[in-house]
């Protein structure tokens, strides 16, 4: 049996990651998060191949991240201070470094959904192949998403697509 | 385009986000699966209990319903845990499937609760009606027994009819609009997703 207290370890900053793709109030991205080790959790008895690990909880936090609907269409009544982050908390002023990775975070974040599903799994070194077994597209279609994904993400850095 | 190239500045970038607090994490999991555990452990006490205490009831001869309630209740127990089973299942799909076909699977659930939902709100209503007006043609009537209920009594088991059907329309009706607000959100995501580029 897989100890999920190391798996959490090891794969928790990979599901944050993804979540807060799909989230930009910090609060949610955690529920999400638990969502899906919850999921993992029940799911464990049926991870037999430890190497395809990563590659199962990207799966598992991809479609809890594009899935929750209900929590979605509930967010919409709430008022908009509660959903919407700071836009410049003041970390992200600190260095040049922060800032490049929040904007990196929200020119994911801007994507389309289908161009945020595959980039976010491709900016988790996932390969194209497994990025299309996931989202249940070909292969051909990933990489054209990608394409499309990451020149988008350029254009939000100021560089030519 | 088909690899990942191993050194892209992006992926290196995004490697770069703040580790979470696993600390935390672990302790809401420990805390959710001891939760779960205690639950599971409490429901099976009070069924087994209640079974059990059935089984006394009805062996002693105290209720003379030969075994018959007990062999109801340990059935439902039983389509209960299967039920419960199947629901698990449906939870980690997640697992098993893509995301277009989980959308799919998703949408599909999503439907047919919109069917139970308009069953409620329209077909709770319609069938009330229907029976009665049969009843009203057919001539068919309460037994004699019941016309010796007394008026107020009568009044009282209306009235709970009358409410149990009015609440069963409004539960329809809310659950109606925030699943068929679910299928048409999913709809959309899987044609984003199904669209080829």
């Amino acid at each position: 049996m897989v100890d999920l207290e190391e798996i959490v370890k090891v794969h928790a900053a990979m599901v944050r990651r993804i979540a807060s793709v799909y989230e930009r109030n910090p609060d949610k991205v955690d529920d999400l998060a638990q969502d899906v080790w919850i999921a993992v959790w029940q799911a464990l008895p049926r991870l037999n191949d430890q190497a395809m690990l990563k590659g199962y909880i990207a799966r598992i936090t991809q479609n809890i991240c594009v899935s929750h609907v209900r929590r979605a269409l509930v967010r919409r009544t709430q008022p908009l201070a509660d959903t919407v982050a700071d836009p410049s908390p003041s970390l992200h002023e600190k260095s040049a470094h922060a800032m490049e990775l929040f904007r990196l975070t929200e020119a994911v974040l801007s994507l389309p959904e289908n161009l945020k599903a595959v980039a976010s799994l491709y900016l988790e070194d996932l390969p194209i192949k497994e990025i299309a077994l996931t989202l249940g597209i070909s292969e051909s279609n990933a990489s054209v998403r990608l394409h499309r994904a990451k020149s988008a993400i350029r254009l939000s850095f100021g560089e030519p697509s | 385009m088909t690899s990942t190239p191993p050194h892209d500045p992006l992926v290196a970038l995004w490697h770069t986000a703040p580790e979470p607090d696993t600390h935390q994490l672990l302790q809401d999991l420990e805390r959710f699966k001891r939760l779960h555990q205690r639950l599971n452990r409490s429901l099976l006490a009070i069924l087994g209990g209640i079974a059990i205490l059935l089984l006394f009831e009805e062996a002693t001869g105290r209720i003379a319903s030969h075994g018959i309630l007990s062999a109801i209740w340990i059935g439902g127990v039983v389509i209960g845990a299967w039920w419960h089973r199947r629901a698990r299942c449906n939870r980690i799909d997640a697992l098993t499937l893509d995301t277009v076909n989980l959308l799919k699977a998703m949408i599909a659930r999503a439907k047919n609760d919109l069917f139970v939902a308009r069953c409620l709100y329209a077909g709770v209503p319609l069938g009330a009606g229907v029976s009665f007006s049969v009843l009203k043609f057919t001539g068919v009537d309460a037994s004699p027994a019941a016309k010796d209920i007394k008026p107020g009594l009568e009044m009282i088991q209306t009235g709970a009819g009358v409410a149990a059907l009015i609440i069963m329309i409004v539960i329809g009706v809310v659950l109606a609009r925030s699943r068929s607000l679910q299928v048409r959100a999913l709809n959309e995501k899987l044609i984003s997703f199904e669209t080829d580029l």
